[in-house]
């Protein structure tokens, strides 16, 4: 049946069979404490399937809005983008191993359907094979001594959300995703790698540069709004 | 550079892992072992990972108190309904091909014009097909 006959039917079917889904929901909810361990996806009806989706995948609405606002930089397509991916995850939940990560599932549909679906330019190359450089020796070689002290942690600390959305929404692409995967949602490099669809040692690479891009960015922000990281504590505030 | 001293594990092994080591990737023992006996050996290398760690920790706090927001209730409930309406597909879909097939009901409406020397006839057939998914 095609989608568009399915929505004509929808109004007077709808109300039942979001009953029955409703009573089945109940019924697995009561049942919730005799309910082995592994999900035998075989003997899963699609109700019940519904209704795990329901429970487990629903509840990441904010957090997938929350990365897809600085994918997409804007509300409107953020929130098509959330919907979506949520379509794609519903109508291939049968392939999601019950017990393995559905946050990182969702975020890698999430990421992939922004990337050919939502990024303005298509044809836009990804950034060159520069970016494979030894990431490792960029800043790390030697001793520093001039790296996060507390004067510039108060500095930042007084950069309002504005600024910091700003300066994600200025990186590059690849950059913002990676930073934002890793010091946000806490994905590790190999989850990163998978979300992202790119080797780990392009993951760090990304998460490297982009964490560095992002802290040079934010310490702009604070001097242009007249905080200044080399005045000592007390006179971080203008 | 390093910081002078000598070290089982140099400065110049350790310093290029230490964000590796911040974020928790070092999933080798040997490895971890002997980073974090270099901390215990070398103040330099231990205050800089503290450091960098510290600078990590305050970023990501930055990033997730600005970038954390509720969805709108609206996208919410659109969810809840595209899920209602997907559910309702992939029942049809599945009853289609295990063979239990709908129940059908036809609305046939016949109209038939004949003009006055009977020769030419008009007939106009409509046909209204509703399906409904056995339960």
């Amino acid at each position: 049946m095609t989608a568009s006959a399915g929505n004509k039917l929808k109004a007077k079917d709808n109300n039942a069979l979001i009953k029955v889904a409703l009573a089945k929901m109940s019924e697995i909810s009561k049942s919730a404490d005799n309910l082995p361990a592994v999900i035998d996806r075989e003997k899963e009806s699609l109700a019940e399937r519904t209704a795990r989706f329901e429970n487990d995948a629903l509840v990441f609405t904010s957090q997938l809005y929350s990365a897809a606002l600085r994918y997409t930089k804007n509300s409107h397509d953020a929130q098509d983008l959330v919907q979506d991916t949520y379509a794609k995850a519903f109508t291939s939940f049968h392939q999601f191993e019950p017990g393995t990560n559905l946050k990182a599932w969702l975020y890698r549909i999430l990421t992939t359907t922004f990337i050919n679906n939502y990024r303005k330019d298509q044809r836009r190359p990804l950034i060159s094979g520069s970016e494979l450089e030894d990431w490792q020796i960029a800043d790390a070689s030697s001793h520093t001594s001039d790296l996060g002290k507390s004067a510039e942690d108060e500095v930042l600390e007084n950069i309002a959300d504005k600024d910091v959305k700003d300066a994600l929404a200025a990186m590059p692409e690849e950059f913002r995703m990676a930073v934002y995967l890793s010091d946000v949602e806490g994905f590790t490099y190999k989850e990163i790698s998978e979300i992202m669809a790119v080797p780990t040692g392009t993951v760090m690479s990304r998460l490297h540069r982009g964490r560095k891009l992002l802290r040079e960015s934010l310490a702009a922000y604070a001097k242009e709004r007249g905080f200044s990281v080399n005045q000592k504590s007390g006179g971080a505030q203008s | 550079m390093s910081c002078g001293e000598h070290h089982n594990t140099p400065c110049e092994q350790v310093l290029p892992n230490l964000i590796l080591y911040i974020d928790q990737e070092i999933f080798d023992n040997d490895q971890l072992n002997a980073v974090e006996i270099h901390f215990g050996e070398c103040l330099p290398c231990k205050e800089q990972m503290e450091r960098e760690h510290a600078a990590l920790m305050l970023m990501r706090n930055l990033l997730t108190r600005s970038c954390i927001e509720d969805a709108p209730q609206s996208l919410h409930e659109r969810l809840i309904e595209q899920t209602a309406q997907l559910h309702q597909q992939m029942a049809a879909q599945e009853a289609l091909l295990n063979g239990h097939y709908m129940e059908t009901t036809y609305t046939e409406t016949t109209y038939t014009e004949i003009t006055i020397d009977g020769q030419t006839q008009i007939e106009i057939t409509r046909e209204i097909r509703r399906e409904f998914p056995l339960e």
